[in-house]
């Protein structure tokens, strides 16, 4: 058992390592440039090419950001790729020359030539309209089909560049890369600050974190003992009309998606729309009490907050409910349940004393699993209920490419889920000891 | 690209009040006002977005601004809007401006506002490290400034002739308290025509500049101009804007821009229009603006809500427009750009998808400015004319699949045309509408729907697009078409509608 968990813990860090690699491969795949966010935030306007001052702007916020550092500590490309694209500060030249190369030219030739073709931009003695075209397609045949002479012999030096062979080759960059600086500003507990706006970024998640938590803690509170009432009173009573009611509306409500739910009890229950006597609860919203700490805050507005966690726990219990009704069900066909029967026990000792302790152990898996689910939160729960939490603030960091605030709350849901899981297998362990780690 | 319509879609706002007397809102000591999303950055100079100008518009201020409803320059800090000077200056010719600050114009600390701030303010924004990259390319025509040494209120700018924006570049920026950020005058000093050499990009400068630049996420605390401060701020929460005591621009009770209603302002933040509905119903919310015409159409005819509510739908400076590629080897041909011209309904358009809440332009001008041309005819749907035009220019459907076809550099092409679209509301109705109009014309029209986001960059940066579907927002000041980021359409409208009521 001890041996199991060490291994286990050990094995906790390759894989937030990996989750992180992942992330941070995945921020440079989207088609989403973060310079540009940045600049756009700055008011520059989002045309669809920089130039002249916009050029210089764009550089200035790259260099500092130091994108032009290798992605990772190494790569593994084809022969004709350059070592490390992201040096070429020039975003026209960077673009281009990447979109020609991976037409199959050869790197260390087209990115001269792409540098002095973008000077040419402006040239009145050249064709700007074919070079505007060329730009367009990155296509060299382009230049090659060109009228302009100085424009045809750049498009007749692209076409010799390109290569018959695909080798592959592994670059070693070192340290100096991207994902390096990153993940050791991690280890020394530094996500940094808010690209958007300066402020530390975990500031930013705390206070997010708060009303998450305050949401799911009573979700988790509320759905699972309910959960285990509601399924073994079906069992006890499966003849009960009451407790067959109560499964179809349990179907009932989770067959809803989230949101319809959610708006449907915003518009019932917080308005006089549908009769006076529906309108039950506050408005949704968080009220403002600027004196006050943000915990007193949610204590303040715990009476908003009801509405959001019956939304979450309704949508939650009727699927737990389902399964550990149906985990209790199963247990309930099981030899040593005769045996019980046999002894003279009543049914409702049989469910609740020999049935019920063994459908919990799967229902722990469902347990540790809702708290990541829980803390990732839910964005549309938190949008229509109008909740400064965690998953409006991932959501939000994605659409603005704010990737300082967006890694570290996925870091933190990735922790989240890691460190449940394992927990869950020891859980799995101390309940039952039948089974076994070897 | 070419704009083939263009309309102006006017903002959506409603704003509770008392039905027996409609004039208390402004009275109110404190108002509710939902924004859809958090700005992060409130500062016109570093980050002159939108969601941003609707609250630092209470907390900067310029020397001018345009009048939301006369659009002409009107003095906020300033005495009078100058009269520019034809000039020969060091055998330039240039157009001098010269205006005078208010006497009694101070910052929240009470010291004085003078030449001196104007001045940091220009060359903070000039500075190459600032991050004032916005409006830096309004004063690159500016030649030089000058401080009256026997009133240092007054100054005169120098500006290129040639430039047709000198007037309002040189008014409308924000000014900063040029002794709280550079207390020591080092880039006051700097001359205008030397403020890119390096020597003033040692650390003694950029130490001032980067302060500047960090000092957008100083939202609190702030010595401004403007009567009100943030008192308090919470991230996608909200932002409390805090009356001065005392404010000297209360002075000028004819001055628009330097008046002060509400004791405070709760700028709450709201991301679905639904909620911010049933929270205007619970009245948790005074002031709501909307995206959604439906949603909004359908409160005005709530009888219970329109007791407690009132509509306004203000003209805003937002352009929804259809670009057109020209360089798209179909698309070229002026013809076929005039055909689809008269397949665009853009009278249907703004009926049935904006409820009429539109208005429609012929350029990418506001129709009350003074040089918005009058004289140019609207294109009308007119489908038997898009076909002739199609004919004259050689499209025939000789295959009889409905859909016209010519041969181009020897290929035969149908004329199949792709609409890229973000996915908005609007635009997929217009989409489908237009994709109803162009069938019957035997154009095909393909709608490929997008995040904006990859559009740019699968298709907008290179020109890989044939139509798309877009909207600008431009400001009233410095105006600029091109500069479509820089607008503070809501929060001028804000301003007045709360003046208004």
């Amino acid at each position: 058992m001890r041996a199991y968990l060490i291994k286990r813990i050990l094995l906790v860090f390759p894989l937030l390592i990996t989750v992180s690699v992942l992330a941070f491969m995945i921020s440079k795949a989207v088609p989403q440039d973060q310079v540009e966010s940045i600049l756009e935030l700055r008011g520059l306007d989002d045309s669809t090419a920089y130039d002249g001052n916009e050029k210089e702007e764009y550089i200035k916020v790259y260099k500092k950001l130091k994108y032009d550092l290798p992605n990772f500590y190494f790569s593994i490309i084809p022969a004709h790729y350059p070592d490390n694209i992201n040096k070429i500060l020039n975003p026209q030249i960077r673009n281009t020359s990447n979109r020609i190369i991976k037409q199959n030219y050869q790197s260390d030739k087209v990115i001269p030539i792409i540098t002095e073709i973008t000077s040419l931009q402006g040239d009145k003695s050249i064709n700007q309209s074919d070079l505007n075209k060329f730009f367009r397609s990155a296509d060299p045949a382009v230049l090659v089909n060109s009228n302009d002479v100085i424009l045809h012999k750049f498009g007749l030096q692209l076409s010799k560049t390109k290569v018959k062979w695909f080798l592959p080759k592994v670059v070693w960059h070192g340290l100096q890369n991207q994902y390096h600086n990153w993940f050791s500003s991690i280890l020394k507990g530094s996500f940094g600050n808010s690209m958007v706006d300066g402020s530390p970024v975990i500031k930013r998640v705390k206070q997010a974190l708060l009303w998450t938590l305050s949401l799911a803690l009573c979700t988790i509170f509320f759905a699972y003992p309910l959960a285990i009432l509601l399924a073994s009173f079906i069992n006890l009573y499966p003849n009960s009309y009451f407790f067959k009611v109560i499964s179809q509306f349990l179907y009932f409500t989770h067959s809803i998606p989230t949101f319809w739910m959610a708006t449907m009890l915003v518009m019932y229950f917080t308005t006089d729309d549908y009769g006076t006597w529906t309108n039950i609860f506050p408005s949704v919203g968080i009220n403002i009490y600027p004196d006050k700490s943000l915990i007193t805050q949610i204590y303040y507005n715990s009476h908003k907050l009801i509405l959001p966690i019956v939304c979450t726990t309704l949508h939650s219990l009727a699927f737990l409910t389902r399964i550990l009704s149906r985990s209790i069900h199963d247990q309930l066909s099981q030899p040593y349940i005769t045996t019980a029967y046999s002894k003279g026990l009543s049914r409702k000792n049989v469910i609740l004393k020999h049935a019920l302790p063994n459908a919990l152990i799967p229902f722990i898996t469902l347990f540790v699993a809702s708290f990541p689910v829980a803390l990732s939160g839910s964005v549309i729960t938190e949008v229509i209920f109008n909740i400064p939490g965690l998953g409006r603030l991932f959501y939000n960091s994605i659409t603005v490419a704010d990737w300082n605030v967006t890694f570290c709350v996925l870091t933190f849901i990735a922790t989240v889920t890691v460190i449940s899981y394992l927990i869950g297998d020891f859980l799995y362990a101390w309940i039952n000891p039948k089974i076994r780690f070897s | 690209m070419k704009n083939i319509f263009l309309y102006l879609f006017g903002i959506l706002l409603f704003v509770s009040c008392n039905s027996d007397n409609k004039g208390t809102l402004i009275q109110e000591s404190e108002i509710n006002i939902r924004i859809s999303k958090d700005p992060y950055v409130v500062h016109p100079i570093l980050s002159p977005t939108s969601r941003g100008r609707l609250i630092s518009q209470y907390i900067f201020k310029p020397l001018a601004d345009y009048h939301p409803v006369t659009m002409e320059l009107h003095p906020i800090l300033i005495e009078n809007i100058p009269v520019g000077k034809n000039e020969i200056v060091n055998g330039e010719k240039v157009v001098s401006y010269t205006f005078t600050i208010k006497k009694d114009a101070i910052w929240s600390d009470g010291k004085p506002i003078t030449g001196l701030d104007y001045m940091h303010t220009i060359k903070t924004v000039l500075h190459p490290q600032s991050n004032a990259i916005a409006w830096r390319p309004y004063f690159e025509f500016l030649k030089d400034i000058k401080i009256d040494p026997s009133n240092n209120k007054t100054i005169t700018v120098y500006y290129d002739r040639s430039y047709m924006l000198s007037l309002e570049a040189a008014l409308t920026a924000e000014l900063l308290p040029s002794h709280i950020s550079d207390p020591e005058q080092l880039l006051i000093n700097i001359p205008v025509s030397d403020i890119t050499n390096p020597i003033y990009g040692d650390s003694t400068y950029t130490t001032i500049i980067n302060n500047i630049n960090n000092s957008k996420n100083l939202k609190l605390n702030v010595v401004q101009s403007g009567p009100y401060e943030i008192s308090h701020y919470e991230p996608d929460l909200y932002y409390v804007l805090q009356r001065k005591e005392n404010y000297w621009g209360l002075n000028y009770p004819d001055n628009p821009f330097l008046q002060a209603y509400p004791e405070k302002m709760n700028f709450k933040v709201v991301p679905d229009d639904m909620t911010a509905v049933t929270m205007a119903k619970e009245e948790s919310l005074d002031f709501v603006e909307l995206s959604e015409s439906n949603v909004f159409m359908d409160l005005k005819e709530d009888s219970t809500f329109n007791e407690k509510w009132r509509f306004h739908v203000p003209q805003t400076m937002l352009f929804y427009y259809m670009a057109i590629n020209n360089k798209h080897e179909i698309l070229g041909d002026k013809n076929v750009r005039k055909a689809l011209a008269h397949l665009t309904d853009v009278e249907d358009y703004i009926q049935n998808i904006n409820y009429g809440l539109g208005v429609r332009t012929t350029g990418p001008f506001h129709p009350v400015k003074k040089y918005y041309n009058n004289n140019l005819s609207e294109i009308k749907l007119d489908i038997p004319k898009a076909k002739s035009i199609l004919k004259n220019a050689g499209w025939f459907d000789t295959n009889n699949d409905g859909i016209l076809d010519k041969e181009i550099d020897g290929n035969k092409k149908d004329l199949t045309l792709t609409m890229h679209i973000t996915g908005s509301t609007i635009s997929k109705s217009i989409a489908i509408l237009f994709q109803e109009t162009t069938k019957q014309a035997g154009v095909k029209l393909n709608i490929v729907t997008k995040s904006y986001k990859v559009m740019k960059k699968e298709n907008l940066s290179n020109f890989n697009f044939d139509l798309t579907l877009s909207a600008i927002s431009t400001d009233t000041a410095p105006d600029d078409i091109a500069d479509k980021e820089t607008l503070s359409v809501t929060l001028t409208l804000l301003l007045m509608a709360l003046l208004i009521l």
